[in-house]
């Protein structure tokens, strides 16, 4: 059982607009992180330009992303690599996807997705609404994945929603690079079209 | 071959004026006849219209020109170009996630291609009902043929995928009737792809028909203009003003334009119309505008068949049930209209809602996975009044769209009815899509599993991709914002032609409704436009 908000403020700061929406992520634009280049291996629309050394977050901050670094392997599951280059190399490509889909919600989504950064980034809110003990560069995939399973199965619409807020857009992010459709077993857009229809070959963009 | 590929790029060559508002510099002041606020199917078919009888009419699109070139079947990218608020738009409380086009074209560009007349029953409903004239069946039925044949709506004889077969078989075994979609397609390659932007311009949006054809007869798009507001004095409109969008679509770059017209149209969709009015301060004393908004509310359940079912290739649309639609009669309890969804992985991936080895284990299955949904008819029967559309401090409008009794009765009825058909269909397990289903092995443990679901805003996932209202016509100005013309009660030189002005929802997909009242409703325009030249 969740025990209840300190205050009605509380619950009205944490009201997300975005909920149930399909939360989706922008163009997986060239981009780079922590020197890392990043770039869809799979999609035709991305022409093979350079990666840009230092990639502008349009919304996401440092902080925000130490946050879903740690959420994203227990949302992703068994699907994230062990592997620690690869590791990070997933969850870069994926908080670029994040970053991107934030960027395109517009101002009155990311108002509220803020709020909720802020809330976990907080370390009264993270212990008293969030009841995650660590801070979250040393929280646990078991805290994590507790974390999430306390807010999915909350009694308060409010923990709901921002599950569902957190869960769709990682999850948009994450199975929407044409690297991680294998996992759905989707084969992607039909072989032939990228033959027949000039906007599918490698040199459009 | 794909049709005329890159039509938009040869027909800026040849002189069409196409401004994209993205590379303004400085504000800008333009006149026309007629300005026409929306690209959807309301505003496009306005503009092919006018345009076609001689006036000079310049379309505003808030989003961007997106045209074949860039359709890649691409769901992040598409999602995050062609729909509203990124794909994210959803009601103020979030209960309800809201599908709903952004782009030239609107929800023609995006949708799935069904292409119903508007049931006769609804038609004779709001003539009884809401005071509308001159919508009898009969009276509208050459409107619709003239629209059917302009987009090529014709019965998808190709044989259905196995999501639609599924529906199909389901409805065979279960003794449902069940009929085949008209779709508003030509030379369609059977793809799946139509919710990220036609690859071949197959489909007959507004996009590839009406658009192009106001542009050759001269009419201007602006894109990437969103409409701050109508300025009006006494009785007429006198300007509107826009605000020029980056190229991201999101950004307010600072330039500014305001267009002079002897006449405005708004088809901005039943939330962004009710958004401009709204912000216009447009005269309501009866505070009817942005009131009685429908959506046909979706859930839906998913189901795990021994085959595969790859729902994400064929048409995404072609098969559906009204077996249930009128069920309780016109003003009864809600029925519902049987239909079923493309799955992509990133639509499967937010529809579902989980996250770790639950969400691993419906990836497994994916291609297994179909789905049904149950489209709710809202706004017939008394406690189903719709939602409301306000304005957010920063002036964007928002739905507050409250779930009624009747309603969620019809959401139980429809996921008993959905599960039992997958089941008789041979699925090895069903799921409803609501937080706390698990996924029923049988059509007993399924039913029992349905009756104890807890109906509850966010538990249960719901959808739209129809919205409908909040702009209602009919005589009576108590009642209504436009007369049964799309003539507002008030303003003399403003009309709305979008589904804003539907009375209630339809009871089936509403584009070529929107098409048909647009096409008869302009027609009308012209000549009285012609007549005061």
């Amino acid at each position: 059982m969740e025990s209840p908000l300190p205050d009605p403020d509380r619950r009205r700061f944490l009201r997300l607009g975005f909920q149930g929406g399909v939360a989706v992520g922008g163009a997986l634009v060239v981009a780079g992180l922590s020197g890392c280049s990043v770039r869809p291996a799979h999609d035709p629309m991305v022409p093979a330009t350079e990666g840009a050394p230092e990639r502008q977050w349009h919304f996401m901050t440092e902080a925000d992303r130490v946050v879903m670094a740690a959420l994203l392997p227990a949302i992703v599951g068994s699907g994230m690599p062990r592997e620690t280059q690869a590791r990070n190399a997933a969850l870069s490509d994926t908080l670029v996807a994040m970053d991107e889909a934030f960027h395109a919600m517009g101002p009155p989504n990311q108002r509220q997705f803020r709020q909720l950064f802020d809330l976990l980034e907080s370390s009264i809110t993270r212990l008293t609404l969030a009841r995650v003990s660590s801070y979250w560069p040393n929280v646990s995939n078991d805290q994590a994945e507790a974390f999430l399973q306390r807010w999915r199965s909350s009694m308060f619409n409010t923990f709901n929603q921002a599950y569902l807020g957190l869960v769709q857009v990682s999850n948009a992010a994450w199975y929407g690079q044409p690297s991680n459709w294998g996992r759905m077993g989707y084969p992607g857009p039909p072989a032939y079209t990228y033959d027949a229809l000039p906007q599918m070959q490698p040199s459009s963009a | 071959m794909a049709n005329n590929f890159n039509l938009y790029g040869e027909g800026i060559k040849n002189g069409w004026d196409v401004v994209d508002a993205a590379l303004l510099e400085d504000d800008r002041t333009l006149e026309a006849d007629v300005a026409i606020i929306g690209t959807g199917a309301g505003g496009g078919t306005t503009a092919e219209i006018l345009a076609g009888a001689g006036l000079k009419v310049i379309m505003v699109e808030e989003g961007r020109l997106y045209h074949d070139p860039d359709f890649t079947m691409n769901e992040q990218k598409a999602y995050s170009q062609l729909y509203q608020e990124g794909m994210t738009r959803a009601t103020a409380d979030a209960s309800i996630a809201i599908l709903q086009g952004r782009c030239v074209g609107g929800s023609t560009t995006v949708n799935w291609t069904s292409s119903f007349r508007t049931p006769e029953q609804t038609l004779n409903h709001w003539q009884s009902t809401h005071g509308v004239r001159n919508c009898e069946p009969e009276t509208l039925a050459p409107w619709f043929a003239n629209r059917e044949q302009a987009l090529n709506i014709q019965l998808w004889e190709t044989e259905p995928n196995r999501n639609n077969d599924i529906l199909r078989d389901g409805c065979e075994r279960m003794g449902w009737e069940w009929q085949t979609i008209p779709r508003n397609v030509r030379d369609c390659w059977n793809l799946g792809y139509c919710g990220m932007g036609c690859p071949t311009n197959a489909k007959q949006g507004t996009l590839i028909t009406s658009v192009p054809s106001a542009l050759g007869d001269g009419a201007t798009l602006i894109h990437s203009l969103r409409v701050d507001r109508l300025n009006h004095q006494s009785d007429r409109v006198r300007d509107l003003q826009g605000t020029a969008l980056g190229a991201d679509g999101v950004t307010v770059t600072g330039p500014r334009m305001r267009i002079r017209a002897r006449h405005f149209v708004v088809a901005g969709s039943a939330i962004g119309s009710p958004g401009v009015l709204l912000r216009s301060n447009v005269p309501d004393p009866h505070d009817r505008i942005g009131r009685r908004t429908f959506l046909h509310p979706v859930n839906a359940t998913v189901a795990r068949m021994p085959e595969t079912v790859a729902p994400y290739y064929g048409a995404p649309q072609s098969i559906y049930s009204d077996e249930f639609l009128w069920r309780d009669g016109v003003t009864g309890s809600p029925g519902y209209k049987l239909e079923v969804p493309p799955l992509h992985p990133v639509m499967a991936s937010a529809v579902l809602p989980d996250h770790g080895e639950a969400m691993i284990e419906q990836a497994r299955h994916f291609p297994q996975t179909q789905s049904i949904i149950g489209l709710v008819r809202d706004g017939f029967n008394s406690d189903s009044e719709g939602g409301t559309v306000t304005l957010r401090d920063d002036n964007s409008p928002q739905l507050h769209y409250p779930i009624s009794d009747s309603l969620w009765s019809a959401f139980r009825h429809a996921w008993l009815r959905m599960a039992e058909l997958q089941f008789a269909a041979g699925a090895e397990a069903v799921r409803a899509v609501h937080m706390d289903a698990p996924y029923w092995r049988s059509w007993q443990e399924a039913e029992k599993g349905i009756r104890d679901l807890p109906l509850e805003e966010l538990r249960a996932r719901l959808f739209t991709a129809h919205q409908m209202g909040g702009c209602a016509m009919g005589e009576d100005p108590t009642r209504s914002v436009v007369n049964s013309w799309g003539e507002h009660h008030h303003l003399n030189n403003l009309s709305v032609h979008d589904a804003s002005i539907f009375p209630t929802s339809l009871g089936a997909n509403p584009q070529l409704t929107v098409y048909a009242l647009a096409a008869r409703n302009s027609h009308r325009l012209a000549g009285r436009l012609q007549s005061n030249a």
